[in-house]
C-alpha cells in the first residue's frame, strides 16, 4: 500500500505553489474566484422552493396570505445553509483530504448510529431527533461519502485498472449504502451507489469491470428481489408498476401525483390555484411530491424553469472542475454535481411515475433542514476548490 | 477505450495538454449525463402534461366535485274516496365508505359503529375490509337503513371521530292497511348492488328505497319525483367546501287508488271464512264500465311494512314456506284450468256465430262417446253430471256439460238417443220438441270448432296479459290445433275442442282475466284494461293526470246475445248451479267453474279441482263484475263466497232498495217451473 504512506505529503499533483509548498497548504482564499452564479442558482432554487410549499401549505380555510411554519423552515434552513457554504467555501478543500478518511468514519458511525438511537417514523429509522428538527442521517452521509470516495480514487487512482482496487472503491460506497438499506431506505442507498459509479467512471475507472459487474448484479437481481426487499418496498414497487391494484393505499399517492402533473398542462392551473393541491389530494406535499404541486399550478413551463435553474447549477459546477487545481477537488465537485442531478431526477422521475416512491427530497426545493444544509454546504465545497486554485 | 481513460494515460496527473483535453472530455460526459437525466424527465412531463393532459384535466375535476343526491318526498297514496294508505316515516341511513376509513382505523371505527347499531364489530370490520379491497371502494356500505334520530344525532356528534361513516336523512313508508293492500301496494326496500348500478345514472343513492312490488314498483317514477342536486367541491378528506350548484327536488306525485278499502276488507274477511281446506283463495272487483279494481284480495297475504326495514329472518322463511304462497298475488301471478266458468265465452260465441240459438234444444243423455280419429277402435267417454234437455238458459243453468261439448266440438259421431235410454218424462220432452220442429231426430250438429272458439277466448282478453298497473301479471294461455301441433307434434282431435268448450285442457286463464271477460259480458261487449290507479294528484292535492278509461277492443257481439248470456247466468244463480250465490236483496248473475286439476287422481275418475265463480251486479243494469277462486275448492262453494262479496258491495255502496231484488230461487227442478222464473226476468 505504497500510497497509504502518502498520506500526510504534500499533494504534488495539485500543487501549483511549486516549490513553495511546506505541509498542507491552507494559504488565503482567493475571493476573486468565488462563483456569484452558483450561488444565485442556488438561491433562486431556494426561492423558487419557499414558493411552492407556501402553496402547499396554505391554510385551507383561511384566505389571504400566510407564511406557515414550512416556508420559514425552509428558508431558516437556506439561511443557515448559506452560512454553512461561506464556511465551508473558506476552508481549504485539502483540509478534506487529509481528514478525509476521518470524515468518512463519521458518516458510517452516523449511520450506524441511527440505526440505534434514530427515531422511527413510518416503519423506517431514519432521523436523529435533535429536538428542534429531525435530521437524516443519510444526507450527511451522502457528503462524507463523497469525501471519502474522491479521496479514495485520487488516492488510487494509478492502481484502478486493478480489479482488487475498482471493487475497494466500491466496498467505500457499499459499506453506507447497506447502512441505509437497513434502516430500510432502498432509495437513497441507491444514491450512494450511483454516486459511486459515476466518480469512479469520472476517474477514470475500466469500462470493462463496470460491464462484468453490471452483469453481475443482474444476475442477482431475483435474489434479492426475494429476500432483500422489504414489504413496504414490495407494496411501493408493485403500486409503481400498477398503481390501480390498490387505489387507496400506496398507490393513492402516486395516482395523485400523476394526475396533479398531468392536470397542470402548459400553464398550470395558477399559484395556489392547483386543485390536487390544495384540496389536499396530494400527500407530502412539501417533502416528496412538492414538484407535483409546481407542475400542477404552473405547468410544465415552470418545470422548464426548475430545470433551467438547475442546469445552470450543474453547469457552474462542471465549469468548477475544469477549474480545479488537482483530481481530488476535481472527484469532489464531480461527486457534488452527481448528487444534486441524481437525487432531483430521483425526487421528480417519482411524481411522474417514473421511479417507485423513495422519499428522496427535491434539491433546495423540498422543505428542507439537513439536506438543505448538506447541500449548501456541498456547493461551498466546490467554491473552495475554486477559492483556493492557487495556494 | 470508449467512455473512460485507458490506464496507459493516467487521468489524473499533472496539468498538461493531454490531461486538459482528458478532462475536458469527462466532464462533457458529466454534463451530457446530467442533461440526459433532465431530458428524460422532460420527455415524460411533455407526455403527461401535453399529450394527456385533457385526460387528467378530466380526472382532477372528477376528484373535487361531489354531486349529493338530494331526495324527492314520496308521493301518498289514497283509497278511492281518499283515505290516506301509507305514511312516510323520516328514518336515516347509517352506511361506510371503505375508501375514506383510513388505513388501520376500521377496527375503531367498526367498534363504535358496533356498539350504536347492535351488530357484531368483527361483521362491520370485515365489510369494511372487503369493500377496501372491492373494485369499488367508494361504494358506499349500508349498515342500518332504518336508524331513529337518537341514534343518528349521536353519531352526527362523533363525524368527525368516525371518516367514512355517513349519516343520511331517508324516508321510510308505513303502510296503514297492513297486510289488507300487501299485493296491491307492494312495498319499498333497500336497493341491491346490481339494482344500483342501474339506477344510479337517475341519482338513485344506495340508501334510498324502491319500489319492489305492487303499485310502490309499478308507479316508482310517478311517486319518486325528482330528486335535486348539491354540487359541491370537497377536499381529499371528503369534506365539502363550497357548495357550485343547487337544484332543489321536486316531491312526487300521489296517487289515488281505485280500491275502496272497505270493500277490499269485507272480501278479505270473507275470503278467509270461505277458505276452508283451501291452501289459497283469490277474489276480485271490478267496475264494468272503467275496468276500475275495486276489490283484489289474495289470501294468504302479507304485512307489506315487514320488508320495510330489516327483514326479519325467521319472517320471511315464514312467508317463502308457506304452501298458500302468501307473497304471489294470485289474482294476476297465477293461472289455472278455468272449467265451467269458460261456457260464458263459449256460449257467447255460439250465439254470435249463428252455431245456435237460444232456444235450440240439445238432448244430454249424460254422457258423450268420441272415436278416435285414428284409430276407431279406441273411444273415450266423456261424462257429465246432469242430463236432460237443455237450451240456451238451462244448459248455461246447470252448467251441461254434454250442451257445451255441442256448442264447441259439434255432436258427436255416435250418440244413443234410443228412447229405452230415456224416462218417460224426457220421452215426452223430447216428443214435444220433435212435433214443434226445434229438434231433429238426428242430433247432427255443427259446433263453432277449435278456432273460432280460441278466435273468441282471445277477444275476450284471454292469452295475453290483462295490461294491468302491476308488476308480475301472468299471460294465461289459450291453445289451438296450430299450438298443440307445434307443442306436442299431435294433431287436434274432437275430444280436445270438447275440452275447450268447457275451460279444461289446453286453456288456462288467471281470475283478473276471468274478471275483464265477466266485465266485457256486462258492459256490452268492451274489453277493458283492469286498473287499481286512478287519478295522479301533485302534492297539493291537484290532479295532474286524470283516470280515463282504456278499452282493449270492442267485441262484434249483439246486445241481444250478451242479454241472454247475462239471463243464463241470472238463471244459474236462480235456479242452477250458482245458487250458493244467491242472496235476497239484489238480483245478480253468476256462473260456477268446477275446475280439474293435475294428473293425480283423488279416486277412481275424480280429479282434484278447483273452485271458480265469476259474476256480475246488478242484474239489470251491471256496475261490477267479480271474479273469485278457490284452491282445492268447487264452484258450487266458490258461489257462496262470491254472493257474498257481491252483497257486500251492494250494501257499502248503499245500492239496495235501488236495484231490483231478486227473484225467488227455483223451488222444484222442473223445466216449467225453471221457465217460469226465467219469464220474470227482465
Amino acid at each position: 500500500m505504497a500510497t497509504r504512506a502518502g498520506i500526510g505529503a504534500p499533494r504534488r499533483s495539485g500543487d501549483r505553489s511549486g516549490g513553495r509548498a511546506t505541509g498542507y497548504n491552507v494559504g488565503a482564499p482567493s475571493w476573486r474566484y468565488f462563483d456569484p452564479i452558483l450561488l444565485v442558482a442556488a438561491l433562486a432554487l431556494t426561492a423558487y422552493g419557499a414558493l411552492m410549499i407556501y402553496s402547499a401549505a396554505l391554510p385551507r380555510d383561511a384566505p389571504g396570505v400566510v407564511i406557515s411554519e414550512p416556508v420559514v423552515r425552509h428558508i431558516a434552513s437556506a439561511a443557515a445553509g448559506a452560512i454553512a457554504m461561506f464556511v465551508a467555501a473558506r476552508v481549504n478543500y485539502r483540509l478534506l483530504d487529509v481528514l478525509g478518511w476521518f470524515a468518512y468514519a463519521f458518516g458510517i458511525l452516523l449511520l450506524m448510529a441511527v440505526l440505534v438511537v434514530g427515531v422511527e417514523q413510518f416503519g423506517s429509522r431514519r432521523w436523529f431527533d435533535l429536538g428542534f428538527t429531525l435530521v437524516q442521517a443519510s444526507e450527511i452521509a451522502k457528503l462524507l461519502t463523497i469525501i471519502g470516495l474522491a479521496k479514495f480514487l485520487t488516492d488510487y487512482r494509478d492502481r484502478l485498472h486493478e480489479p482488487r482496487i475498482f471493487l475497494l472503491s466500491l466496498a467505500v460506497a457499499l459499506a453506507p449504502a447497506l447502512l441505509v438499506f437497513l434502516e430500510p431506505d432502498a432509495g437513497s442507498s441507491s444514491v450512494f451507489l450511483v454516486l459511486w459509479a459515476v466518480m469512479a467512471a469520472f476517474a477514470g475507472a475500466s469500462a470493462k469491470h463496470f460491464l462484468v459487474l453490471g452483469a453481475a448484479l443482474m444476475a442477482l437481481v431475483p435474489a434479492v428481489l426475494v429476500v432483500g426487499v422489504q414489504d413496504y418496498q414490495r407494496d411501493r414497487i408493485a403500486s409503481f408498476f400498477d398503481p390501480e391494484s390498490d387505489p387507496q393505499g400506496s398507490g393513492f399517492n402516486v395516482l395523485q401525483a400523476e394526475l396533479a402533473v398531468g392536470s397542470g398542462g402548459l400553464t398550470g392551473k395558477g399559484f395556489t390555484e392547483g386543485t390536487q393541491t390544495q384540496l389536499d389530494f396530494l400527500r407530502t406535499q412539501t417533502t416528496d411530491f412538492i414538484f407535483s404541486v409546481l407542475a400542477e399550478e404552473l405547468g410544465l413551463a415552470g418545470a422548464m424553469v426548475l430545470f433551467a435553474l438547475f442546469l445552470i447549477l450543474i453547469l457552474r459546477l462542471l465549469r468548477a472542475i475544469t477549474k480545479a487545481p488537482d483530481s481530488f477537488g476535481q472527484l469532489l465537485i464531480a461527486g457534488i454535481v452527481t448528487l444534486i442531478a441524481v437525487q432531483t431526477f430521483i425526487a421528480v422521475a417519482v411524481n411522474i411515475r417514473l421511479l417507485p416512491v423513495t422519499g428522496i427530497p427535491l434539491p433546495f426545493i423540498s422543505v428542507g433542514n439537513a439536506s438543505m444544509l448538506v447541500l449548501f454546504a456541498a456547493l461551498g465545497i466546490a467554491q473552495s476548490v475554486l477559492l483556493h486554485r492557487d495556494t | 477505450m470508449g467512455l473512460f481513460s485507458d490506464r496507459r494515460h493516467p487521468v489524473l496527473m499533472a496539468p498538461g495538454a493531454e490531461d486538459d483535453e482528458s478532462l475536458r472530455i469527462r466532464v462533457w460526459l458529466l454534463g451530457l449525463f446530467a442533461v440526459a437525466l433532465f431530458a428524460v424527465l422532460t420527455v415524460q412531463l411533455v407526455r403527461l402534461q401535453v399529450f394527456r393532459h385533457a385526460e387528467f384535466e378530466a380526472q382532477a375535476t372528477i376528484n373535487r366535485i361531489r354531486n349529493t343526491t338530494l331526495p324527492a318526498e314520496r308521493g301518498l297514496i289514497y283509497d278511492r274516496n281518499g283515505r290516506p294508505l301509507v305514511e312516510n316515516v323520516p328514518a336515516f341511513a347509517i352506511s361506510v365508505v371503505p375508501a375514506d376509513v383510513p388505513d388501520g382505523e376500521e377496527r375503531r371505527i367498526a367498534s363504535v359503529l358496533a356498539q350504536a347499531l347492535g351488530v357484531p364489530a368483527y361483521s362491520i370490520e370485515a365489510q369494511i375490509l372487503e369493500g377496501k379491497r372491492s373494485i369499488d371502494p367508494f361504494f358506499a356500505r349500508l349498515l342500518e337503513g332504518d336508524a331513529d334520530q337518537t341514534l343518528a344525532f349521536e353519531l352526527s356528534a362523533q363525524a368527525s371521530d368516525l371518516p367514512g361513516v355517513e349519516i343520511e336523512a331517508v324516508a321510510n313508508r308505513r303502510y296503514e292497511a297492513g297486510e289488507l293492500l300487501g299485493h296491491i301496494l307492494g312495498y319499498v326496500g333497500p336497493i341491491t348492488e346490481d339494482e344500483f348500478a342501474i339506477l344510479e345514472a337517475d341519482r338513485y343513492r344506495i340508501s334510498d328505497r324502491l319500489g319492489q312490488t305492487g303499485v310502490e314498483a309499478y308507479y316508482e317514477r310517478t311517486l319518486r319525483g325528482v330528486p335535486g342536486q348539491r354540487q359541491s367541491e370537497v377536499n381529499a378528506a371528503g369534506r365539502e367546501l363550497r357548495t357550485l350548484r343547487l337544484e332543489d327536488p321536486t316531491p312526487g306525485n300521489g296517487i289515488q287508488l281505485t280500491i275502496d278499502l272497505e270493500l277490499q276488507a269485507a272480501v278479505h274477511d270473507i275470503l278467509i271464512e270461505s277458505m276452508g281446506g283451501s291452501l289459497f283463495a283469490s277474489a276480485v272487483v271490478v267496475d264494468v264500465h272503467t275496468g276500475e279494481i275495486l276489490a283484489m284480495v289474495s289470501v294468504p297475504t302479507y304485512d307489506p311494512n315487514i320488508f320495510t326495514g330489516e327483514v326479519d329472518e325467521d319472517t320471511l322463511t315464514a312467508l317463502l314456506e308457506d304452501e298458500g304462497r302468501p307473497l304471489v298475488n294470485h289474482v294476476i301471478a297465477d293461472q289455472f284450468a278455468s272449467g265451467s266458468i269458460f261456457k260464458v265465452i263459449t256460449g257467447t260465441a255460439a250465439l254470435s256465430e249463428g252455431v245456435i240459438h237460444p232456444d235450440e234444444v240439445i238432448f244430454s243423455p249424460g254422457v258423450i262417446e268420441v272415436q278416435n280419429e285414428v284409430d276407431p277402435r279406441i273411444v273415450y267417454t266423456f261424462r257429465d253430471t246432469t242430463s236432460g234437455y237443455f237450451d240456451f238458459l238451462r244448459g248455461m243453468a246447470e252448467s251441461s256439460n254434454v250442451y257445451f261439448w255441442y256448442l264447441s266440438g259439434g255432436s258427436p259421431f255416435q250418440i244413443a238417443v234410443a228412447e229405452e235410454l230415456l224416462t218417460p218424462e224426457d220421452i215426452a220432452e223430447q216428443r214435444r220438441l220433435e212435433a214443434a220442429g226445434i229438434i231433429g231426430g238426428s242430433q247432427d250438429f255443427t259446433g263453432l270448432g277449435a278456432e273460432r272458439l280460441a278466435h273468441w277466448a282471445r277477444a275476450f282478453g284471454l292469452d295475453e296479459p290483462t295490461g294491468i298497473d302491476l308488476v308480475g301479471e301472468a299471460a294465461g294461455a289459450v291453445g289451438d290445433p296450430e299450438w298443440k301441433l307445434r307443442t306436442f307434434g299431435e294433431p287436434w282431435g274432437q275430444g280436445d275442442s270438447y275440452n275447450f268448450g268447457i275451460g279444461q285442457g289446453f286453456v288456462s286463464v288467471t281470475p283478473l282475466q276471468m274478471a275483464m271477460v265477466t266485465a266485457a259480458i256486462a258492459n256490452g261487449g268492451q274489453v277493458l284494461q283492469p286498473r287499481v290507479v286512478g287519478d295522479i294528484v301533485d302534492a297539493d292535492g291537484r290532479v295532474v293526470d286524470p283516470f280515463t278509461p282504456r278499452i282493449v277492443r270492442q267485441l262484434d257481439v249483439t246486445p241481444e246475445t250478451l242479454e241472454i248470456v247475462r239471463r243464463g247466468m241470472a238463471m244459474a244463480v236462480l235456479g242452477g248451479t250458482a245458487g250458493n250465490a244467491w242472496f235476497p236483496e239484489m238480483q245478480v248473475g253468476g256462473k260456477t267453474g268446477t275446475a280439474e286439476f293435475g294428473e293425480e287422481r283423488l279416486f277412481k275418475d275424480q280429479f282434484p279441482t278447483h273452485g271458480w265463480f265469476l259474476g256480475f251486479a246488478p242484474y239489470e243494469e251491471p256496475e261490477i263484475a267479480i271474479v273469485v277462486f278457490h284452491e282445492l275448492g268447487s264452484g258450487f262453494l266458490t258461489a257462496e263466497a262470491g254472493g257474498a262479496i257481491m252483497r257486500a258491495w251492494g250494501e257499502i255502496n248503499d245500492v239496495f232498495g235501488s236495484v231490483m231484488p231478486a227473484l225467488g230461487q227455483l223451488p222444484v227442478r222442473t223445466v216449467e217451473a225453471f221457465n217460469e222464473i226465467a219469464r220474470q226476468l227482465p
